[in-house]
C-alpha cells in the first residue's frame, strides 16, 4: 500500500499555504525543491481500530449508544424515544 | 451488500435542500446515520420522518469538522457497512446512479469513487465553472476499510467527506453530483462570512475560490444528458 505524508507548505515569505498530502515516492524531491516546507509525518493509519460487532437485524444493537434491543421493533422504539426526544 | 449513508447536517436545512439528499439515502442505502450540528427541531423532525439514525454533535463546525466526521464514520461502522455513501445536505446524485449501479461499481476492484460535483448557479438549470468555483471530482462512495484508518484529514475546513485512503486510491464514477449549496447568491454571501471567520488567510483552500464566492460568475446551461454521455466516454471513467 502506498504511503502518504502530510506536508505544511510554509513559503519563504512566511506565508502558510496549508497542508497537503504527498506520496512517499515524491516526498524527498518535494522537500528538496521546497526547503521551507515541513514534513508533518505519515498520514495516520489506525492499525489498532477494532471493527465493532455487526448489527444483526432482529437482535439489534443501537449504533449510537450500544443499547441491546430485544428485536427490531424494540430497536425502532429505542431509536425514536432515545435519539429523537 | 450493505450500503450505509452518512451526513452531517447543519441548522435550517429542512427549509433548503435536505429532503432531496435524504431521498438519495432512501433509494441507495440500507440505512443511514445523520449527525446534526446545532440543528433546529424542524430539521431533526425531517430526518426522523425518514427513519434514519440521528444524533447531535454540536461541536463548533469550523474548528472540529474532521473530528465530527471521524466520530460519525466510527458510528457508521457499527452498522456493518460494506460501502458508504457520504453526502452533504445540499447534494443529489444523477438519477442514473442507482442502487444497481452502486453495486456494480462496488464489485469492481476499486475502493472509492469520485463523482463530478457540479455547482448549480442561480437556478437548477445552470452551473458555473470559474477559476475558483469549478466542477470538480470528489469522493462520495467508498468501501468501508477501517484497517486503512477512519480519521479524516486534519483540516478545519474542506477535509472532505471520506477518510484519506478513499481520496488516495479513488477512481471516477461516470456520474455527476448536483450541489445546490452555492446556487443562491445569499448562500454564497453566507459562505463568504463563514470562511472569513474560519479561514481568513485562505490556508485550507485557494484564495481564488473564496474570491469567486463574492463575484457574479458566468452561468452555463446544465445539459445533464450531454454531461452523462461525456462522462461515459471519458477516459477517466473507464475501468483501470
Amino acid at each position: 500500500m502506498k504511503k502518504f505524508f502530510y506536508v505544511r507548505r510554509l513559503m519563504p515569505t512566511g506565508q502558510d499555504r496549508g497542508v497537503v498530502d504527498i506520496p512517499e515516492d515524491d516526498l524527498e524531491q518535494t522537500l528538496k525543491n521546497n526547503p521551507t516546507w515541513i514534513n508533518l509525518g505519515e498520514v495516520s493509519i489506525n492499525k489498532n481500530w477494532e471493527k465493532p460487532p455487526a448489527l444483526v437485524i432482529g437482535v439489534g444493537e443501537c449504533p449510537l449508544c450500544g443499547y441491546k434491543a430485544a428485536d427490531q421493533f424494540d430497536l425502532n422504539q429505542h431509536k425514536t424515544k432515545e435519539h429523537y426526544s | 451488500m450493505r450500503i450505509i449513508g452518512l451526513m452531517v447536517c447543519g441548522p435550517n436545512e429542512a427549509d433548503r435542500y435536505l429532503e432531496g439528499s435524504l431521498k438519495e439515502f432512501k433509494r441507495l442505502c440500507d440505512d443511514a446515520i445523520i449527525a446534526t450540528n446545532n440543528a433546529d427541531s424542524k430539521t431533526i423532525e425531517l430526518i426522523r420522518s425518514y427513519g434514519f439514525w440521528h444524533y447531535p454533535d454540536n461541536r463548533e463546525w469550523g474548528l472540529y469538522q474532521p473530528d465530527i466526521k471521524t466520530t460519525l464514520l466510527e458510528k457508521v461502522g457499527r452498522l456493518n457497512p460494506d460501502w458508504v455513501i457520504a453526502l452533504d445536505s445540499d447534494e443529489v446524485f444523477a438519477p442514473e446512479f442507482t442502487r444497481a449501479e452502486a453495486e456494480r461499481l462496488a464489485k469492481t476492484k476499486e475502493i472509492a469513487f469520485n463523482f463530478l460535483v457540479v455547482n448549480l448557479y442561480n437556478d437548477p438549470d445552470h452551473f458555473t465553472h470559474g477559476p475558483g468555483i469549478q466542477r470538480f471530482w470528489n469522493i462520495r462512495f467508498f468501501k468501508f476499510l477501517p484497517e486503512m484508518g477512519l480519521t479524516y484529514q486534519k483540516k478545519r475546513l474542506h477535509c472532505g467527506l471520506a477518510p484519506p485512503y478513499a481520496y488516495h486510491h479513488g477512481w471516477h464514477a461516470p456520474y455527476y453530483l448536483e450541489h445546490y449549496g452555492l446556487m443562491k447568491a445569499e448562500d454564497r454571501a453566507r459562505r463568504v462570512e463563514r470562511y472569513q471567520k474560519y479561514d481568513p488567510n485562505a490556508k485550507f483552500k485557494g484564495k481564488v475560490y473564496y474570491d469567486d464566492l463574492g463575484k457574479e460568475l458566468k452561468p452555463y446551461i446544465f445539459d445533464r444528458k450531454k454531461l452523462l454521455e461525456q462522462l461515459a466516454n471519458s477516459t477517466d471513467c473507464q475501468p483501470r
